[in-house]
């Protein structure tokens, strides 16, 4: 190297330089696709020396974000993972392909997972706190319908890759804490899985979404129906039968572009199952939504957007609103039922509406008035809460307590 | 800024090391410790302003020191002030970046001070030695007698560039390539614990090649650039897990952090000299201290201490000094595995908990977690399992040998762009990702 380390360092130099004049002379983009998040622009120096460090420490963040061709990198990077058979890329768990690991069942790799993770103890405690001051102090019967996630529901495809042990205990720990506070337990999980083999629950569930189809979302409400009559609160004739539901298969015009596929690089290729269903005769139902309870028209609730070519969760669902109200004047049960949700919850609207005379539903990620407030003003008689298993429920929670404050 | 950060990588090292040839040698202390102080100062002005005060401090001190030594140990006690206060007090100034390894070379220039060194007159001659940015955030610790004379005049040529430049790329690579990769695992295993007792064995075993080629990437790169600017740091990582015994593992391991204690504090203390008794009790102050100095919550101080202990009982026994054995490797790697664990945890009943999971309260299940780490990452661990051994540095030379030929320089810049080009992929695909020793 004595007489030849010019070369080396002529050939650092050299890429140093290019990479260097090429953040300068390419456009910043505003948007990564593959993360789905805004990139980092260029600082700008408002003047002031208080601002100096923020300033400076806006070019590393920037030159990260806007390094010369970054999506592509990041796109031939994951499409190299991908090639090369990782399970687990960029945070999305594709499922093992290898038939003879499932019993002859082919699962195929465009199944996309997110990570399970437990429920944290802490959660579950504040959890079950909460649920006990629900109970005790709503005055009113609650029920925990628990929604059947789709790791629990499909890890079974997954040929070993993944097991759905995490989903199980997360449900366990739910039962325990309902138990402990008296709420009904309505588990949907097991008879669901226990009712439909695993090649009947892969058609239930996107495969490029962490949600299930509105298929999946009528059998686990069919499900929760019966649990529920069998608990009591309701009779069994108001479960609703099959030809109350109207069903469509919007598979073949629509496409369904969604997140999970789309940080992989691989949106727009993966063929989605979209089977919609509604109520068969909906013209007497009211609806209303917004913190004013405006009354609005059914299209602006129910499957809005459900015409357009490009389809997504929401859509062929609910969207996650911060309150909706359903009026059924002709349903079997004449009951004002509040439903506290997740966006598992969003594709059971027509079901429960067919149940219940009254529906509110409410989305404690969303800032609202406290509880007792809708409990007293639209007169509920039953709390549904509607969460998948690995939900923490730390907005519930947070909502519940905020309802009615420890007075300690 | 750190010596990874796209800034540095694209902006400052190449405008730096052209302007620092440009100038003649005698003036490049001046280029050494202003760009020392760009670099420290870049989004940190504050950390830049205790910084600089710190260093009249000392340097005054110092001065005063040829009066009476007085002077020098109060500075000594300024500086150990300072550090106690960054550390273990919720100060104003928070805690500035980089304070424990700085502070370090500063008392290293007081103590020799005190023992006859000669106190800088220059402000820019010690102002260099302790703002040289390679080593001024996370070491190695660099000893004032060991650079004293280079600083004042230091000499670059085109082989030291070049040859910084391929360790620096090394030590590059060594982080993005293994250090970055194996991070998301390490955090993945280390939740998926509770779970599963082999989990938490990996996560603990990951974190450990995690935390060497994390650190010593740094090290790589902090060598790498002082050779650039002229200088000659010490090894501060030789290999350390193919150690026999831990003593061996810790002469190996951040070998600048231990020369400073053994020079500044083991033997001061009397060393081995007082018989058994004195030697295990000045081991066990050196381990606290080493502890202390990583932190200030309980778990460093019972990682100090379990290291101190088996130090000891190694020294007791003549374990220390037996010959190299798998069993004694083994027993060795177990050890350290265990001890970082507790280095690892948010606090001690964190560092428990795990433990317990490792031996037996959380069943010994394969978890999905577990399955994924060995299907999809397995030729990571394979490469960092061997990255820890000579292997791949002996198989490098004998590919690229080691005369100075045509062959041999592209052979080895082939090398530097290839490691440089996928550092540059895996770290854009990762995103940023701090140093783990910039937090001690």
């Amino acid at each position: 190297m004595k007489r030849y380390g010019w070369i080396t360092i002529i050939a650092f130099f050299l890429m140093t330089l290019t990479v260097a004049v090429a953040y300068a002379a390419g456009e910043p983009s505003d948007w990564s696709k593959s993360e789905n998040r805004e990139l980092a622009q260029m600082p700008v120096w408002e003047g002031s020396t208080s601002d100096a460090d923020t300033y400076m420490r806006g070019f590393e963040p920037f030159l990260n974000d806007q390094f010369p061709m970054r999506e592509a990198l990041i796109r031939a990077y994951t499409k190299f993972q991908m090639d090369t058979g990782w399970w687990y890329v960029r945070g999305v768990w594709r499922a093992q392909t290898d038939p003879a690991k499932t019993g002859g069942y082919y699962f195929g790799p465009e199944y996309l997972f997110l990570n399970t993770y437990r429920t944290n103890d802490d959660a579950r405690k504040t959890y079950a706190k909460a649920l006990k001051q629900l109970c005790s102090q709503s005055g009113v019967p609650v029920a925990d319908v628990v929604l059947p996630h789709k790791n629990y529901a499909l890890a079974e495809g997954s040929g070993g890759a993944f097991t759905n042990e995490l989903d199980a205990e997360n449900l366990w720990a739910r039962k325990e804490a309902d138990a402990s506070a008296g709420a009904v337990l309505i588990d949907a999980c097991t008879p669901f899985c226990d009712a439909y083999g695993i090649e009947e629950r892969t058609t239930m569930y996107f495969k490029s979404n962490t949600h299930w189809n509105p298929l999946g979302a009528f059998r686990a409400s069919e499900i929760a129906a019966e649990e529920m009559a069998k608990a009591g609160l309701i009779a069994e004739t108001s479960v609703p039968r099959e030809d109350a539901f109207l069903w469509k298969d919007l598979s073949d015009d629509h496409i369904f572009p969604e997140g999970l596929a789309e940080r992989l690089g691989i949106e727009m290729e993966i063929k989605e199952y979209i089977p919609v269903y509604k109520a068969a005769h909906p013209e007497n139902w009211r609806y209303y939504t917004g913190l004013d309870k405006a009354r609005v028209q059914r299209g602006d609730i129910v499957l809005r957007g459900i015409e357009d070519y490009e389809l997504d969760y929401n859509k062929v669902g609910t969207r996650n609103l911060t309150y909706i109200r359903v009026e059924n004047p002709d349903a079997p049960e004449d009951r004002h039922v509040l439903i506290l949700k997740d966006s598992y919850q969003c594709a059971t609207i027509d079901y429960f509406s067919s149940i219940f005379q009254s529906i509110t539903v409410l989305d404690p990620r969303f800032e609202l008035p406290p509880l007792k407030d809708y409990i007293r003003d639209e007169n509920i008689d039953l709390i549904l809460l509607m969460y998948h298993q690995n939900n923490n429920l730390e907005e519930l929670s947070q909502y519940v307590e905020a309802s009615w404050p420890d007075k300690q | 800024m750190l010596i990874s950060d796209f800034t540095f990588i694209f902006y400052f090292m190449p405008g730096f090391f052209v302007l620092y040839n440009i100038f003649p040698p005698k003036a490049r202390r001046c280029v050494l410790a202003a760009g020392g102080l760009l670099f420290y100062s870049w989004g940190r002005l504050q950390d830049a302003a205790v910084f600089l005060v710190l260093c009249l401090a000392v340097w005054v001190l110092s001065l005063l020191a040829g009066r009476s030594k007085k002077f020098a140990y109060a500075g000594i006690v300024l500086c150990v002030a300072c550090l106690a206060a960054f550390k273990y007090f919720n100060t104003p100034l928070g805690f500035p970046l980089g304070a424990s390894f700085y502070i370090f070379h500063m008392i290293s220039y007081l103590i020799d001070v005190t023992r006859g060194s000669k106190a800088e007159k220059d402000p820019f001659v010690l102002l260099a030695y302790l703002a040289m940015f390679p080593k001024l955030i996370m070491g190695p610790i660099e000893q004032y007698h060991d650079l004293a004379e280079t600083v004042k005049a230091p000499v670059t040529t085109v082989q030291d560039t070049a040859d910084g430049l391929l360790r620096f790329v090394v030590g590059l690579a060594k982080k993005a390539l293994l250090a970055m990769q194996l991070a998301p695992m390490t955090e993945a295993l280390w939740l998926d614990a509770p779970d599963s007792g082999i989990s938490a064995w990996m996560a603990a075993v990951c974190y450990s090649l995690q935390l060497y080629f994390d650190f010593s990437s740094y090290s790589d790169m902090a060598i790498g650039l002082g050779r650039m600017a002229g200088f000659t740091f010490g090894e501060n990582f030789i290999y350390p897990y193919t150690s026999s015994t831990v003593s061996e593992f810790y002469r190996r391991w951040h070998a600048s952090l231990g020369r400073w204690f053994r020079d500044y504090v083991y033997i001061p203390l009397g060393g081995s000299r007082g018989g058994t008794k004195r030697t295990l009790l000045n081991l066990m102050i050196v381990w606290v201290l080493t502890g202390i100095w990583h932190g200030s919550t309980l778990n460093f101080l019972v990682w100090g201490v379990f290291l101190g202990v088996i130090i000891c009982v190694e020294k007791v026994t003549g374990a220390a000094k037996a010959e190299k054995s798998f069993w004694g490797w083994l027993r060795t790697t177990v050890l350290i595995v265990l001890s970082w664990t507790v280095f690892n945890a948010a606090d001690l009943p964190e560092a428990l908990n795990h433990l317990s999971m490792m031996f037996g309260a959380s069943p010994f299940a394969v978890t999905r977690q577990v399955l994924a780490s060995l299907h999809d990452q397995w030729i990571v661990l394979l490469c960092a399992c061997l990255g820890c051994t000579p292997l791949v540095r002996d198989l490098g030379r004998r590919i690229a040998g080691a005369e100075d030929t045509l062959k041999t320089a592209v052979l080895k810049t082939a090398l530097m762009c290839v490691l440089f080009a996928a550092s540059l992929l895996l770290i854009v695909n990762s995103g940023y990702s701090a140093f783990i020793y910039t937090k001690f």
